[in-house]
């Protein structure tokens, strides 16, 4: 009896064994196995984590105080996740009441059926501002007290429509500085980009890297949070107070001289700072997808760095600049101007088609004398001429940071448009095109010692917390310090005694020149039209500023002459900037000066 | 002469049997107390999870929040609504005539004052977890016993 109760329980005990031992093999079988190693992968796949493209938030941006013109709000997109909805004709009823949104398809949409893994969810509409939400919500609150849980199909119900927040850009200044801005097409939620403008240039560094997020559904796998990368924020050199003065006085311009366009720049020759750029027209950054309807046919989103014109007589501070340097002329230069100057067969006039006689350096600046800048030019000869008017920049890009510069390429010998009449006509600003950034950063080198500095618009950039500001850069040193001095000097006398004096302002004194074009049309200049401009700079003794002022084809029965349509403008953008940027009088500056080296001095 | 010592008694057959079943049922006790505790433990960790993902969407819609009310801001104080308020308020715009310039040695100038932060995560990390948590008891042990101690800083 008690032998048989030992076997039978060994007996029971070697089965147990036995089992445990093959389930403990199968085990290992399994595991071991591709069939097992492919569903583990895939199950992980499928069900461990859920992979999320993040978008990072798009930087912000600032003028040069800090003050935002471009950042990020919140709005919602509406929809309906089709297995819970119980009445959609409510659904479409409610809905389009927004004016985006049209009845039939909001209908088509809710009324679609639910099938799992294809028809899961519909939007219906996008982009709308919280108070919509709130209110939507509200209704649906309402339904819901009426008809609970939508089962009564005669009833309203709202059941199914649901929204979820997102964020997108947003302009708070609307249409103040657009033109250097440029927008982002936040329309487009997976492939919105920057165009145009800073928007454009920066782009990659302000949208920052998507980033595909595994996050785990597995609340025991908790992991860190991945530290994502934002968009950087860009700090502009843009004085918004100052911008918005130059917008306002330039569309005055415009509207009282009838003009086809204007554009002002407001720089800083020491550094290259862009303070202010504008140009017509201005668009609504936060309605972007008019901005076709607003820029008709060719018209460029940025004159200032997209548009190209014959600049007339302003380019003659570059030829002057050009023949003093090069030793071709110096103040005491005198030439006898006669009514016109002929070269190769062609005839070049003055502006008024008169003889002007003896003239020094001065007289022929300060009258703009076309026949005396063609004489200069033509005995200097081409090879200077055109080797200056390449260190100027003149027919190649300043590389501004703003999406969109266009250049015209600058004919020189050799080329198959070059003719030797190019020349003359190129010594006071005609046969030659340029943007009026190509001309502010040529002309700034004269108030700037004769160094020439990149033109830009982003001050510093901030990343995670970090201020990194951007450092100046100088693109050259087309003429020398000596040579900048000297014109500096001259202009500021050819401006208080000359045509350009509506340019002038009490108490301080200003260098500048003024610059009438005839327009190229089909070939052939169009004498009734003109491009007027005005290139004015100063304090002479410390240039804080420089403003060039381009009014396209004014009403030539209002004003035909740069000095009476853009020096004016000058003058009422300079009498506010000097206050905007702090610059006293000019004696009451000497006297603070005096003041603040005595101090220097006892101190 | 050889004596053979017999045991006095036996253990009965009932104490014999009582002792086998505790031998088996004290590696299951063992066992159940294991999983007791694991699933106690596995509990507050799943519980701590659905809690970080949580406090992760929140975060989510705070800086959403905060990028709304940063932009909502900056529509206030806009130039042009600016310009509204201090004409309203009785300013004028200053001109040359009414200013008063002096030199203000120890003024460093106007420098950037951003109305609002620029987003981007500031702080140096994200770790979620206390570091306590981060290791294994025998990873711990292991730090204690055989890491090398702090060298003094010498001042």
């Amino acid at each position: 009896m008690r032998y048989k109760s030992t076997g039978r329980l060994n007996l029971i005990g070697a089965i147990c064994t036995f089992i445990s031992v093959l389930i403990i093999f199968q085990l290992f079988h399994i595991q071991a196995s591709n069939a097992y190693v492919a569903l583990s992968e895939w199950a992980d796949e499928q069900y461990t984590y859920e992979k999320k493209i993040v978008y990072p938030e798009r930087g912000n941006i600032y003028d040069r105080w800090g003050h935002l013109l471009a950042g990020n709000e919140e709005v919602y997109e509406v929809g309906v996740l089709l297995q819970y909805v119980k009445n959609a004709k409510t659904i479409a009823e409610t809905l389009s009441a927004i004016p985006e949104v049209d009845y039939e398809k909001a209908l088509e949409t809710a009324a679609l059926d639910y099938d799992n893994g294809k028809n899961i969810y519909g939007i219906i509409a996008d982009f709308l501002p919280s108070g919509v939400i709130d209110a939507l919500s509200a209704i649906k609150s309402e339904y819901e007290t009426l008809n609970p849980g939508g089962e009564d199909p005669d009833q309203p119900s709202l059941r199914g429509m649901v929204w979820y927040p997102h964020l997108q850009r947003s302009y708070p200044e609307n249409t103040l500085a657009s033109n250097i801005l440029g927008f982002y097409k936040f329309r487009d939620r997976k492939n919105g980009e920057g165009f145009y403008g800073v928007e454009e240039y920066y782009n990659d560094i302000l949208s920052g890297p998507p980033v595909t997020v595994e996050i785990p559904l597995d609340p025991y796998m908790i992991e860190e949070t991945p530290k994502l990368p934002s968009g950087a924020s860009l700090v502009l050199t843009i004085d918004r107070e100052i911008q918005a003065m130059v917008e306002e006085k330039l569309d005055e311009a415009v509207e009282h001289f009838k003009a086809e366009s204007g554009t002002v720049i407001v720089m800083d020759p020491r550094n290259g700072e862009i303070l202010a750029m504008a140009t017509q027209p201005h668009i609504n950054l936060n309605q972007y997808w008019v901005y076709e309807e607003e820029l008709k046919d060719t018209t460029p989103f940025n004159r200032a760095i997209s548009e190209t014109y014959e600049p007339g007589s302003v380019f003659k501070v570059l030829t002057m600049a050009a023949a003093l340097d090069a030793g071709e002329v110096d103040l005491k230069s005198k030439f006898n101007i006669g009514t016109y100057f002929e070269y190769y067969g062609s005839y070049i006039y003055n502006w008024n088609r008169k003889a002007w006689g003896e003239q020094d350096i001065l007289g022929c600046m300060q009258n703009s004398l076309n026949v005396c800048l063609a004489t200069i030019a033509t005995e200097m000869g081409s090879e200077k001429f055109y080797s200056y008017m390449q260190a100027f920049g003149i027919g190649r890009r300043t590389n501004i940071d703003l999406g969109g510069e266009e250049i015209w390429p600058m004919s020189v010998p050799g080329d198959d448009d070059w003719w030797p009449i190019n020349l003359a006509t190129n010594s006071f600003g005609q046969g030659v095109a340029v943007t009026p950034i190509q001309m502010a950063t040529s002309i700034a080198s004269i108030a700037n010692g004769g160094k020439m500095m990149k033109p830009h618009v982003v001050k510093a950039i901030i990343q995670d917390g970090q201020i990194y500001e951007t450092t100046p850069q100088v693109l050259g040193v087309p003429v020398s310090e000596k040579t900048a001095d000297m014109l500096n000097e001259l202009l500021a006398q050819s401006l208080a005694g000359g045509e350009g004096s509506l340019a002038l302002i009490d108490n301080y004194r200003i260098a500048g020149k003024t610059g009438t074009a005839e327009v190229p049309d089909d070939g052939k200049y169009d004498s009734a039209l003109s491009n007027t401009s005005f290139v004015g700079w100063g304090p002479v003794d410390d240039p804080q500023f420089l403003v060039y002022v381009w009014i396209e084809k004014p009403d030539p029965e209002i004003g035909y002459w740069g000095s009476y349509v853009a020096a004016p403008v000058f003058h009422d953008i300079a009498e506010e900037l000097v206050t905007m940027l702090n610059i006293p009088p000019d004696s009451v500056r000497h006297t603070l000066f005096a003041q603040g080296s005595d101090n220097d001095q006892a101190n | 002469m050889q004596k053979k010592l017999v045991q006095a008694y036996k253990t009965t057959p009932r104490r014999k049997q009582l002792q086998k079943m505790g031998l088996y049922v004290l590696p299951v006790i063992a066992l159940g107390t294991v999983l007791a505790l694991y699933l106690v433990f596995s509990a507050q960790a799943a519980a701590a999870g659905l809690e970080i993902r949580s406090f992760m969407d929140k975060r989510e819609e705070l800086q959403r929040q905060v990028a709304n009310e940063n932009t909502q801001l900056a529509w206030l104080v806009s130039n042009g609504n600016m310009e509204k308020r201090a004409e309203k308020l009785g300013y004028i715009k200053i001109t040359g005539d009414n200013i008063a310039y002096m030199v203000l040695p120890s003024y460093p100038g106007r420098g950037i004052d951003l109305t609002s932060p620029a987003p981007g995560n500031n702080s140096e990390s994200d770790i979620l977890l206390n570091s306590a948590y981060q290791q294994s008891l025998w990873d711990f042990i292991q730090e204690m016993l055989f890491s090398e101690p702090d060298e003094e800083v010498q001042s």
